[in-house]
């Protein structure tokens, strides 16, 4: 046993030992602790101070991750090193994963498969690729299969995948006809592009929603995580898109493609998450806080920027606690005490005002 | 001291693992895995909220491992090299989106997001608020730095030279960082502390 009597404070805070004693972790029949103090009077003030630091250096061990979460993370792991991509449990854990983070989702009626393809341009233009693959599902489950570059795809019924010569040389490129659920690799030297008609999205994250089914007047794309750009593709495929139609999507942003305007807009989802799930955030307390202080609290929560006159508000202050409400009903209500009005514009959230006396 | 004969057995025990894992032993492999995947996810997450964006790192991560398993280089610890390579593309990967959300902002600085769990402790000791408040006070002017290194230290047991090699810093400034926080405490709380709070052994 090591000899104590000459250590300092700081000697007793990094003695393991001595760590569990403070925190009552030591089984009960090991007394060495007290013995050691009756033994040592002069030393209590060095061991009170010791072990109160102990305790106020202990950090919160807060679950972020349920065991749940922790053993689905474990199983797509190892599901993910598997020899082969397709592994009879692999399809079950992709359904699994749908529910939690699901990449993305195209959906183009299955109908649209039954159309004379030669009169669709959508059509041609997959037609001219030279295609090195074309995976087609006209069976009634989904299939599933990896690509070179290790993204997953699970391809619903009377679907289609197409995909070139040059996949995953300097770009990753898709084509779909139906619906499908992209588990994208990460790989920030090769972009993945989807096409779906006119549009074509870029991925960099993995967590984003596309719904663009053909009856529907638009076709929109909602970001969860990560980053996605979108944008219209005009003409041939090859052409260079211009700058200026470019949309690029952060979390709880949304780009909308206007099919007959042949318009590309920038909004906000319908109802925006908080960025961070952990519930303490989701209870704000306000006591006469400054309003550039409450704005920047949200944006952080929404990551979703929030642009403001920062003079003619300066000396606008907020008392208020939110707990459920969604963004929408919490700037309504801010608005409602400095008598202003909100709008979201290009994807953003612009107050408009006189600002306090 | 048994603790140090513990360390090194644990690590006796994880170093032989990596190398059945560098020789394509899946069983090693998975083992590692399960024994590191939740402390791995825990400290990451306290870099960046957004538990989606850690899982997917952690996931990268131990896919890069195992597919490149010929290639990987000795390690002293196992712990301490994932806790690196998580902090390292956390940082670099959450510093990139957030360049691209605020490009008017962008820092060096990381976040390290803990919270010191004393109150739990002082009130179950009924402790009167105004000490509560003042020692809160004492801990929230830690620095992101000071209070991973303490994190590392005192609730992952790692050692001075584990910790350096982790936050990429050298072993004297891992022993700075931990001895101004504990000074800083002792200095401005301390007296305080003494002076209306009694212990029961």
């Amino acid at each position: 046993m090591m000899n104590y009597t000459n250590c300092s404070v700081e000697e007793f805070i990094q003695d393991a030992y001595f760590r569990q004693w403070a925190f009552d972790e030591l089984s009960s029949d090991d007394t060495f602790w007290e013995t050691w103090i009756q033994l040592n009077r002069e030393k209590i003030k060095v061991i009170e101070e010791a072990k109160s630091l102990v305790i106020a250096l202990k950090i919160k061990q807060e679950d972020v991750f349920s065991a749940h979460e922790i053993n689905e993370g474990i199983q797509d792991i190892l599901n993910a090193t598997l020899p082969k991509s397709i592994h009879p449990s692999f399809l079950r854990t992709n359904w699994l994963r749908l529910a939690a983070s699901v990449a993305l989702i195209f959906g183009i009626g299955w109908w649209f498969m039954e159309k004379d393809r030669s009169n669709n341009a959508y059509f041609d233009q997959i037609t001219l690729t030279e295609a090195k693959a074309i995976h087609t599902n006209n069976g009634r489950k989904p299939i599933t299969f990896e690509l070179a570059d290790g993204s997953k795809i699970t391809l619903e019924p009377q679907s289609e995948l197409r995909y070139g010569n040059e996949f995953g040389d300097k770009k990753r490129e898709v084509f779909l006809i139906g619906e499908a659920f992209f588990e994208v690799k990460k790989d920030s030297q090769r972009p993945f592009l989807i096409y779906t008609g006119k549009l074509v999205t870029k991925v960099f994250g993995t967590s984003f929603r596309i719904k663009a089914y053909e009856q529907d007047n638009n076709i929109s794309v909602s970001v969860r995580t990560g980053k996605v750009t979108v944008y219209r593709q005009d003409g041939k495929l090859g052409n260079k898109q211009s700058l200026s139609t470019e949309i690029v999507l952060i979390p709880n942003q949304k780009a909308v493609f206007e099919k007959e305007e042949n318009l590309l807009i920038k909004t906000l989802v319908e109802s925006p998450v908080s960025l961070n799930d952990s519930p303490k955030n989701t209870i704000l307390a306000f006591e006469e806080t400054k309003i550039s202080e409450v704005f920047n609290r949200l944006e952080g929560i929404y990551g979703i920027k929030i642009g403001f006159d920062k003079d003619a508000f300066s000396k606008c202050s907020v008392t208020a606690h939110f707990n459920n409400e969604n963004l929408y009903q919490k700037l309504d209500i801010i608005c409602e005490i400095v008598q202003a009005k909100y709008e979201v514009i290009d994807g953003e959230i612009m107050i408009f005002g006189n600002g306090c006396q | 001291m048994t603790t140090n004969d513990q360390i090194i057995t644990k690590n006796a025990d994880d170093s032989l693992l990596w190398q059945a894992l560098k020789r394509s032993e899946k069983a090693a492999y998975e083992i590692l895995l399960k024994k590191y995947y939740p402390i791995v996810l825990n400290y990451g997450v306290r870099f960046y909220k957004d538990k989606e964006f850690v899982k997917d790192c952690v996931q990268d991560l131990f896919i890069e491992i195992w597919n490149r398993r010929e290639y990987l280089a000795d390690v002293v610890s196992v712990k301490s090299y994932l806790l690196h390579s998580i902090r390292k593309n956390i940082i670099r990967e959450s510093s990139r989106l957030k360049w691209f959300r605020e490009a008017d902002k962008i820092s060096d600085d990381h976040d390290f997001d803990v919270e010191f769990d004393i109150e739990t402790y002082l009130i179950s000791r009924e402790v009167e608020n105004e000490l509560l408040q003042k020692l809160r006070f004492e801990l929230d002017k830690l620095t992101k730095r000071q209070r991973e290194a303490i994190f590392l230290r005192f609730n992952q047991d790692l050692s001075y030279e584990e910790i350096a090699m982790i936050m990429d810093i050298n072993y004297r400034s891992v022993v700075n960082l931990i001895h101004e926080a504990i000074k800083a405490i002792r200095k401005n709380w301390f007296a305080f502390l003494l002076s209306s709070f009694l212990f029961i052994y």
